[in-house]
């Protein structure tokens, strides 16, 4: 070994030891240190605060939830106090929107789309598979989100939101052209595209929000 | 402080979940200290890490319900600490707050830590660590104390793998230098 060499390797050793020391010096620091006592009092405080706005605001929706029942028996005739009538209304209601919503965007009427050529069952045989990626990106990085609550940042989880609203407009946007001119494959391939790309980002920010969470 | 074993947490935190005020007590005494030093540490502002540390158990108390039994209770508050001293240190930086200062010795002779030449040392790497540069001493106490990778550190604090390495060398080189290394 050269002269040059055996000095190279004595600085990387010594240097290594100096990594070693700081690195010791610090994991004998104490893991703990005592807060002062009047955190615990600050905390209680803010708790009580918290839970006395809570009640407040459990009481002024006991309140308008008192008024609304009433307005749903006036509207579907059921002049009764039986306390499952409004839920059972708006079970009904949500069922309705929800078959509406699924039969139009997954059963598109015959007359409406009409399959002309190949090309286009292929391009509407993608938007379909596009859409349901789509829907399960959406799910999966909004139950992330709920799951880890505590731990992202309230901006973060407002800026995702925010966004995945966005999108959800972007995508009906182009769902209302498509169903004025169903017959149009360019509208159908872009909705695809961005069906694809959303999916793509709605991936990438569930990736990095499990780099966070796990 | 009560020091109570890690594994009777489980019970605790189901408690806390149904409201149970005495159990998040319980509970605060047994991680308060831990995160303490973490908050005092990142921050290297008291006032800070006093507000920081009451923010962080009325966060964990507000959204403990979140909370899924799928890791140790302890690393979900830490995680979650951890994010609030990120964004709380972030906010105080912007509205351009000055660190207030650390008497390292005062707050160890509160811990009842009697003076011996061993304190003394950890004294010395306590105030090497606070005059640190923010960020440098931010990733630091993450990497070398709290064992984050790199990837893990750059996620939270929205840097890049190479720019937490490079505070990571420039901490360590600080440190060296001052404790004469």
């Amino acid at each position: 070994m050269s002269k040059k060499n055996e000095q190279n390797h004595m600085r990387e050793d010594e240097k290594d030891e100096k990594e070693k020391k700081l690195s010791s010096m610090f994991s004998n620091l104490p893991s703990e240190i005592d807060p002062p006592d009047f955190i615990w009092d600050r905390i209680e405080n803010s708790i009580d605060l918290m839970e006395e706005a809570d009640r407040l605001d459990e009481t002024i929706e006991e309140e308008v939830q008192g008024q609304n029942e009433i307005r749903v028996h006036f509207l579907t005739g059921l002049f009764t106090k039986h306390p499952y009538a409004g839920a059972a209304v708006a079970a009904l209601v949500m069922v309705v929107l929800t078959f509406g919503l699924f039969t139009r965007f997954y059963n598109p009427e015959p007359e409406m789309v009409s399959v002309e050529n190949q090309q286009y069952e292929e391009a509407l045989k993608q938007l379909e598979e596009a859409a349901f990626e789509y829907n399960n990106a959406r799910e999966d990085l909004l139950v992330l989100i709920d799951n880890n609550e505590a731990l992202l940042a309230d901006e973060t989880i407002a800026a995702i939101k925010e966004n995945v609203i966005l999108i959800d407009s972007a995508v009906n946007d182009i769902k209302t052209a498509l169903q004025q001119d169903p017959n149009n494959q360019q509208i159908l391939v872009q909705l695809a595209t961005i069906y694809y790309e959303e999916t793509n980002m709605l991936l990438k920010t569930n990736d990095l929000l499990e780099g966070i969470t796990n | 402080m009560n020091r109570i074993k890690q594994t009777d947490d489980t019970e605790l935190v189901k408690s806390v979940q149904k409201g149970d005020r005495a159990a998040f007590k319980t509970l605060y005494e047994m991680y308060a200290g831990r995160i303490y030093a973490l908050t005092i540490r990142m921050t290297a502002n008291s006032s800070a890490a006093d507000d920081i540390l009451q923010d962080i158990f009325i966060r964990a108390w507000e959204k403990v319900g979140t909370f899924k039994f799928k890791s140790a209770f302890y690393t979900w508050l830490h995680r979650l600490a951890v994010n609030v001293i990120i964004r709380k240190s972030q906010k105080l930086k912007k509205e351009g707050q000055r660190e207030s200062t650390i008497e390292v010795e005062d707050m160890y002779k509160k811990q009842g830590l009697k003076k011996t030449d061993s304190i003394e040392n950890r004294i010395d790497c306590e105030r090497a660590l606070l005059n640190l540069p923010d960020q440098a001493r931010k990733i630091f106490v993450l990497y070398e104390m709290e064992g984050y990778t790199h990837e893990q550190i750059g996620k939270i604090a929205g840097i890049s793998i190479g720019a937490s390495k490079a505070h990571l060398s420039r901490a360590r080189s600080l440190l060296k230098k001052e404790l004469r290394l």
